[in-house]
Formats: C-alpha cells, sequence, structure tokens
C-alpha cells in the first residue's frame, strides 16, 4: 500500500471534517478534501517530519481554501445557494423532536459561523471542533499565539452578535 | 464556560459523515494524476513543446504570408492600371465622333487629349463649353471615362488673345500653319483638371508672349515642332544634364533661346522648412540679351527623405555655369529613387519686358499616386486640328521622371497599405478571437486543464506571430532593398523584442507552474493576458512615438509628454500594485520566497493595464492628428504598422483584460 493512501486513511475523517467545516456544503467539502491530498502528493516532500502532519495538512488545507475556493465561492454564490439540504448530520442520543431543536440551533449557529471572516472562523472552527489548543492553531495558520488568542475573543463576541441578529 | 462555547463544543460533536467511497475516490485521482504526464517536465518534453510552437508558428506565418499574398495580388490587379500602350479601341478618340463635333467647333485648336487610356477604359460623355462671341478664343472641354475603377474626369479651358498679330512658324507641317494664324497671339491660358477617384491633377500653364510659349512647348521634347522665327540657340547640354544628375528630377528647361540670349547664373537649391512638409527643390536661372533679361524658376516639392537628414542647402555660381557640388540633401534623395514623385511642379519664366510664362502641376493630395500621375502624363498626348502630333511620345521627358524604382516602390507601398488595411479588418477579429482562447486557456487553467491550456496559448502565439514576423521580414527586406535606416533599428528591435516576450512568457508559465500550485492558476491567468498587453502598448506606444515624433511641433512634444507620464504612471502603479498585493496577502500562511517573488513578478505585470487604459486613451486623440496623415503615406512603413498594431490589437486585448477581471474577481 502507498504511504498516501495510509494517510488518506489515517486522515480521512478529521480532514473530511475541517473541510466541511470550512466550506458549509458537502460537496465543496469533497472537492476540497480531494484538493488537499493532491496538494499533499506534491509537497509532501516539504512536510518536516519533526512537524505535526496533521497540522500541516490543516495549514494546506486552509490554504487552499482561501487561494482557491474563497473566489469560487463568490462566483457561486451569484448563481446557486449552499445545498443544505445534503447535509447528513445525526446525533443518537437524542429524540425526534429534540432531534428536530438542536438541528435547527446547530444549523443557525453553522450560518452564522460561516459569515465569519476567515481568520475568525477557522481558529474557532479548529479550536472548538477539532480540539487543537491555541498553540497548534497558530502554527497552522501561521501567525503569533498573542494573535490567536485575540482571534478566538473576537470571533465568539462576532458570533455572539451574528447570532443575536438571527433571533 | 459560556453557553456559546458549550453551542460550539456541542457542534462540533455532530457527527459528520463524509460521502461514501470518498476516501478511494481520491486515491484513485491520485494514482491517475501520478500516471499522467502532464505534471513532467523533461527535457524531451520541453523541446517537443517548443518544437510544435515552432511548427504552428511557420505554419501560421505562411499561411498568413499565403493569404496576404493572395490578397494583395487581387488588390494589385485593381489598383494597378496598365499603360502598356493604346490597347482599347476607344482610346482613339479622334474616330470618336463627338470629338470630331469639338474639332469641328473649334477648327486649329490645339486640344491635350489623352493617348493612353488604362484597361477597359472608354470614352463616356463629352461637353465642349463655348462662350457665344469668343468661341475661338475660350473653351472649355471635358471628357469623362469610365472604367473598372470609376469615372475619370478629365477637363481642360483654353483662354486665347489675339491682340498681337505675332504668330509663330509651325515649320514642320506646313499644312497647319494657316490654322494657327488668329489663334495664338500675345495671351494663351490652359487649364487641365484629370480627376481620379478622388485625387486630382491640375496642370496650369500661361503664356504671354509668343517667343515664350517657344520655350515652354519645348518642355517636353516638342521644340523641334515650334521654333521661333527669331535666331535661336540650343541650351547647352551640359546644363540640362548638370542639373538632372544632381535632382534626379527633370526639371524642365527650354531647349532654345533667342541667339543673342547667354545663361549667367544657375542656383539650385533645396528647403526643407518643416519635416513633415516637403522639401522643396528650386532651380533659379537667369539668361541674359541684349534686350532683355529672361528669369526662370522652377519649383518642385517631393517627398521627404529620412527624417533627420535634412539641411537646407544650396548653391551658386555665377558667371561660368558651373555648380556647386556638395549637396547633401540632394545627393540623400538620389538614394531613395521611391521619393521621387513630385507633389508639384511648378515653372515660370519672366522677362523683363512683361512676357511671362507659367507651367504649374497641383495635386489635392500629400503626393499623388503614381498611377494617377502617369495616367495623365503618358496619356495626354497633344492633338492639333485632325492631324495629330502622336508620332512622338507625349511628355517623353516627364515620363523620365519614374523610374522604374518608383513603380516598383508605389507597389510596394500599395502592398503595405493594403496589408495594413488587411490587418485593421481582419485582424482585429483575429486579435479578438486570438485573446478569447486566452481567456478560455486562462479558464482551462481554472478547471486544472493545463494540457487544453496550453495547446490554446500556442495556438494563440501561432497566429499572433505572423502579424509580428511579417513587419519584421518587411523590414529587414526593406533596408535590405531600400536601405532605409529606419527599419535598421525597428526591424531587429521589433524581433528581439517579441522573441523576448514571449520566451519570457514560457519561462513565467513554466517556472510559476512549477513554483505554487496554490497561486499558479491565478498569475498565469492575469499573466498570460497581461503580458501581451504590456508588450504590445508599451512596444506599440514607443514604435508609435518614435516614428511620428519630430522636433518643433507642438503635438510631438504632447505624445512624448503623454508616453513619459504613462511610463511614470506604470512605475507608481507597479510600486502601489505590490506593495498593496503584499498586505492584502500578508495572512497567507505559504509564507514562501517564490510565493512573494511570483507576487511581485505578477504585480509588475497587472499595472499595465492602468498603463495601457491610460496609453490607448490618451494616444488616440494624438493619433488623429499625427497618425492618419502618416497612415495614408503608406510609405513610411514603421508609423504605419505601429498604427495599425494599435489599433488592431487594442480592442482584442482590452476585451480579455475585461474578461479576465470579471472572471477573476481580482
Amino acid at each position: 500500500m502507498d504511504y498516501l493512501d495510509l494517510l488518506i486513511d489515517r486522515f480521512h475523517l478529521p480532514l473530511y471534517r475541517f473541510c466541511f467545516h470550512l466550506t458549509g456544503d458537502p460537496d465543496w467539502a469533497s472537492e476540497l478534501y480531494q484538493e488537499t491530498w493532491i496538494r499533499v502528493m506534491r509537497k509532501i516532500h516539504k512536510c518536516n517530519p519533526d512537524q505535526n502532519f496533521e497540522g500541516w495538512l490543516f495549514t494546506l488545507t486552509a490554504n487552499l481554501f482561501r487561494d482557491l475556493y474563497r473566489k469560487k465561492k463568490r462566483l457561486m454564490s451569484r448563481t446557486q445557494p449552499i445545498n443544505k439540504e445534503r447535509i447528513h448530520i445525526t446525533d443518537p442520543g437524542l429524540g425526534p423532536q429534540e432531534q428536530l431543536v438542536r438541528s435547527q440551533q446547530n444549523q443557525e449557529l453553522r450560518d452564522c459561523l460561516q459569515k465569519l471572516d476567515d481568520i475568525y472562523r477557522i481558529p474557532l472552527i479548529l479550536f472548538y471542533f477539532h480540539d487543537a489548543s491555541q498553540q497548534q492553531i497558530a502554527e497552522i495558520m501561521g501567525v503569533p499565539l498573542g494573535t490567536i488568542k485575540s482571534r478566538l475573543s473576537n470571533g465568539k463576541k462576532r458570533l455572539k452578535v451574528l447570532l443575536e441578529v438571527a433571533k | 464556560m459560556t453557553d456559546l462555547d458549550k453551542r460550539l463544543r456541542e457542534l462540533g460533536k455532530v457527527n459528520v459523515q463524509p460521502p461514501a467511497g470518498l476516501a478511494e475516490k481520491t486515491k484513485r485521482r491520485i494514482k491517475d494524476m501520478r500516471k499522467s504526464p502532464r505534471r513532467q517536465y523533461g527535457i524531451v518534453k520541453q523541446i517537443g513543446a517548443v518544437a510544435a510552437i515552432c511548427v504552428l508558428m511557420l505554419a501560421g506565418l505562411l499561411g498568413t504570408w499565403a493569404g496576404l499574398n493572395w490578397l494583395s495580388g487581387g488588390i494589385q490587379d485593381e489598383v494597378v492600371l496598365d499603360f502598356s500602350g493604346p490597347v482599347d479601341a476607344n482610346v482613339d478618340l479622334l474616330e470618336h465622333q463627338e470629338i470630331k463635333e469639338v474639332f469641328e467647333a473649334l477648327p486649329g485648336v490645339e486640344l491635350l487629349l489623352p493617348r493612353w487610356l488604362p484597361q477597359g477604359y472608354g470614352l463616356k460623355n463629352v461637353t465642349l463649353t463655348l462662350p457665344p462671341q469668343e468661341w475661338n478664343q475660350h473653351y472649355t472641354l471635358e471628357l469623362i471615362f469610365d472604367g473598372p475603377q470609376g469615372e475619370v474626369f478629365f477637363a481642360q479651358t483654353n483662354a486665347l488673345n489675339k491682340a498681337t498679330g505675332k504668330l509663330p512658324r509651325y515649320l514642320n507641317s506646313p499644312l497647319e500653319v494657316g490654322n494657327f494664324q488668329g489663334l495664338y497671339g500675345e495671351d494663351s491660358v490652359r487649364t487641365i483638371l484629370v480627376d481620379f477617384d478622388g485625387v486630382y491633377v491640375r496642370l496650369d500653364s500661361e503664356i504671354k508672349t509668343d517667343w515664350l510659349m517657344t520655350m515652354v512647348k519645348s518642355i517636353g521634347d516638342e521644340a523641334e515642332a515650334f521654333i521661333y522665327e527669331a535666331e535661336t540657340q540650343p541650351i547647352p547640354k551640359a546644363l540640362t544634364g548638370f542639373i538632372q544628375a544632381r535632382t534626379d528630377f527633370t526639371l524642365f528647361l527650354p531647349q532654345v533661346l533667342p541667339a543673342d540670349t547667354r545663361f549667367e547664373y544657375i542656383q539650385l537649391s533645396v528647403d526643407y522648412l518643416e519635416r513633415n512638409k516637403f522639401p522643396r527643390y528650386r532651380v533659379d536661372l537667369l539668361a541674359k540679351g541684349s534686350q532683355d533679361r529672361v528669369y526662370m524658376i522652377t519649383q518642385m516639392l517631393a517627398k521627404p527623405t529620412t527624417p533627420g537628414s535634412w539641411q537646407a542647402v544650396g548653391g551658386r555660381e555665377t558667371g561660368d555655369i558651373e555648380f556647386f557640388y556638395g549637396i547633401h540633401g540632394l545627393d540623400m534623395l538620389k538614394e531613395h529613387p521611391h521619393y521621387q514623385m513630385p507633389v508639384s511642379y511648378q515653372q515660370e519664366i519672366i522677362s523683363l519686358n512683361g512676357l511671362r510664362s507659367q507651367y504649374h502641376v497641383t495635386t489635392d493630395a500629400n503626393g499623388i499616386e503614381l498611377n494617377h500621375f502617369l495616367f495623365l502624363l503618358e496619356s495626354t498626348g497633344v492633338y492639333i486640328g485632325y492631324n495629330n502630333i502622336d508620332q512622338h511620345d507625349a511628355i517623353p521627358a516627364m515620363r523620365s521622371m519614374m523610374p522604374m524604382g518608383a513603380v516598383i516602390n508605389t507597389l510596394l507601398n500599395s502592398f503595405w497599405r493594403k496589408w495594413a488595411e488587411l490587418t485593421l479588418t481582419v485582424g482585429f477579429f483575429a486579435a479578438v478571437i486570438i485573446n478569447i482562447l486566452l481567456a478560455i486557456s486562462w479558464f482551462g487553467w481554472q478547471a486544472n486543464t493545463q494540457g487544453r491550456s496550453r495547446f490554446l496559448i500556442c495556438l494563440g502565439v501561432a497566429i499572433i506571430w505572423p502579424a509580428v514576423l511579417i513587419p519584421s521580414a518587411k523590414s529587414i527586406l526593406n533596408l535590405v532593398l531600400v536601405g532605409e535606416p529606419l527599419d535598421l533599428i525597428f526591424g531587429p528591435l521589433w524581433t528581439v523584442v517579441w522573441l523576448l516576450s514571449v520566451v519570457t512568457f514560457r519561462i513565467f508559465q513554466v517556472s510559476i507552474y512549477r513554483a505554487w500550485d496554490s497561486v499558479e492558476e491565478t498569475i498565469i491567468g492575469h499573466i498570460s493576458p497581461m503580458l501581451l498587453g504590456y508588450f504590445f502598448s508599451i512596444m506599440s506606444s514607443l514604435m508609435f512615438y518614435y516614428a511620428t515624433f519630430k522636433p518643433g511641433v507642438i503635438g510631438n512634444w504632447l505624445l512624448l509628454i503623454i508616453f513619459i507620464t504613462a511610463v511614470v504612471i506604470q512605475g507608481i502603479a507597479i510600486m502601489a500594485g505590490f506593495l498593496t498585493q503584499i498586505m492584502l496577502t500578508r495572512f497567507n500562511a505559504d509564507c514562501d520566497l517564490r510565493f512573494y517573488a511570483v507576487l511581485a513578478l505578477t504585480m509588475l505585470f497587472q499595472p499595465s493595464f492602468v498603463t495601457f487604459f491610460l496609453l490607448s486613451f490618451l494616444i488616440v486623440p494624438v493619433a488623429v492628428f499625427h497618425g492618419v496623415g502618416i497612415y495614408n503615406r503608406a510609405y513610411e512603413p514603421p508609423a504605419a504598422i505601429s498604427i495599425t498594431l494599435l489599433v488592431t490589437l487594442l480592442p482584442g486585448i482590452w476585451i480579455t483584460l475585461v474578461i479576465s477581471y470579471f472572471i477573476s474577481g481580482f
């Protein structure tokens, strides 16, 4: 088995989750996911063995998302809405009614999160959804730790405002 | 932990399931890409790509060249008239019934009628206007010839005054002597007007004395026909040969003078007042007799030769007829035979006794078309009465003004003008298509279909290159055949610049592609049109500026100011664009040095849009002032070509830039 196949198997789920949270759309997430692995194939020689591979992978993903999909998203948003109906999210611990309410709340939070700027959104996604430490986020984003702390704080404030406006 | 923290944590725990088979699909795709040769840049493949480009370029070049030849051949067949001889039966105007009626109405009157006509031309209409009371003194004859190139209007007026009774004798044709009696006297004014395709030639002749008429009639080797009854002497052949050798123009000199007259003074000079104007050649000649002094002033305006080489020159010698040899301007002129077409020719002979003769040929254009001039000169024979004297050539001396070099160059100029017109029409659409292809190739990069994009780029280059190489080839040919010093600069410069631009483009394309994937599509997408636009704009404007710049003319200084301003603005825009882009992208985590290097190079070309826009808008008014005149005078190829390129390629590049900007959302 190829080393890349092993990496894909190992980081399949976390990478897709990250892609999904970044894009907010399953189709785009799949595309970003594939493009990220293609980039990994080309840039794997640049990966420092001492470096955390997952962090490097997320760095690559975030950059690719910014460089490529931001523009595409801008174009696409003029022509077609995000396909929310196809988002498959389940929480087996809840009943049907609670699951519906929870689903609505989550969708509301996800919508507001999507409205945030990338500089706030990505740290929040990494911190809350992927349990990354602030130091790891700083390395992934390529900015100082203090900046990440500030962005996390400001990101939450902005998110709160957006949620209040949404209500 | 706040409520928002809790909600975010809960949202993160939501199970997000990837689509089934995504991992396997990704693995397959990666394997396919590894097998694909598109990402490999082996030296063999590079050579193959270059060879393919060369083949495409060659095919495009040959195809375009063949097409132009075919088209220009067709055009030349239409434009160049056949003056090979009186092949058309209709040319024998004396057999024409209406012409016979004219001669019946004007017995013995000397008429100038075309002897030869271009192929396919025939007399369409004849109108003779006679004043009721002075029918034999003043008439207007209008002839209209119809043919493939449209109508030719030929008119002549003649005013005679028979106040004096001193008549010339027509020795060689005694039959005609009687016809002159009572018709020719002291004054005779003749105007001939030929209007051909909007260009007219006017020939004014005014004769105030009979013996001066003799001098005038000697113009065109007709001296043998008229000999003044007084004693005459021939003008020394050395003099006529001397002047002709120094001007390459046939300056029409009297061939006989009254016997007691001798030349005292001659001056040959060239005035070049403005570089945009025609230099004026002038011969001042003084003949002195026992009873009279005769001045003869002959002036001729000719097309300018190479700008920058003119200076006012002149020579003067009294006493013996010798002349100053060091006439720089005239020597220059001799080396440029295709500049010999006179714009106007004027000769005036003045006698202190009040006798005067004028002979004046003018045109309404900045230089008359050779075929128009030939039409007039070669086809206007002298008919007198019913017995025309067409055994001799009409005006052989003037015909000698048209050396074969002039004919060839006129054809060349005609060809290049047609080429310019062709590129203005076909080239415009071709440029639009090429640039649309480039824009599509940008799409190709966006879609990761590099192979197709590369093909489209090659195709675009292959189509563009002939338009670049043809002027270069023409310049080199011109340099060899005519010795145009300007083309010495423009030909190689043009070629080298384009070689550099395309090679640079290719280097950028490859190096950027390999450097950083995340920005390659953006950069190539911008560079592909902008690099071309940059060189087109700068080089076209530079050539345009250089070809049209003439010191001392306000418009040219305006052009210089615009050019410098544009360059300065471009520099500022480059710096501003670079800094802006750095600021915008400083948050990108991919802080690789190459990223910034590539980015800087991108910005280097991006502001060319601004410059291009500025140059295009500002140059147009100047082009109206300067370019139109130059374009019409197709014998200045660099200017014509640069203007053509400017006008032809501007819209296409604009379209590409606009498309690129809109699509990229940059």
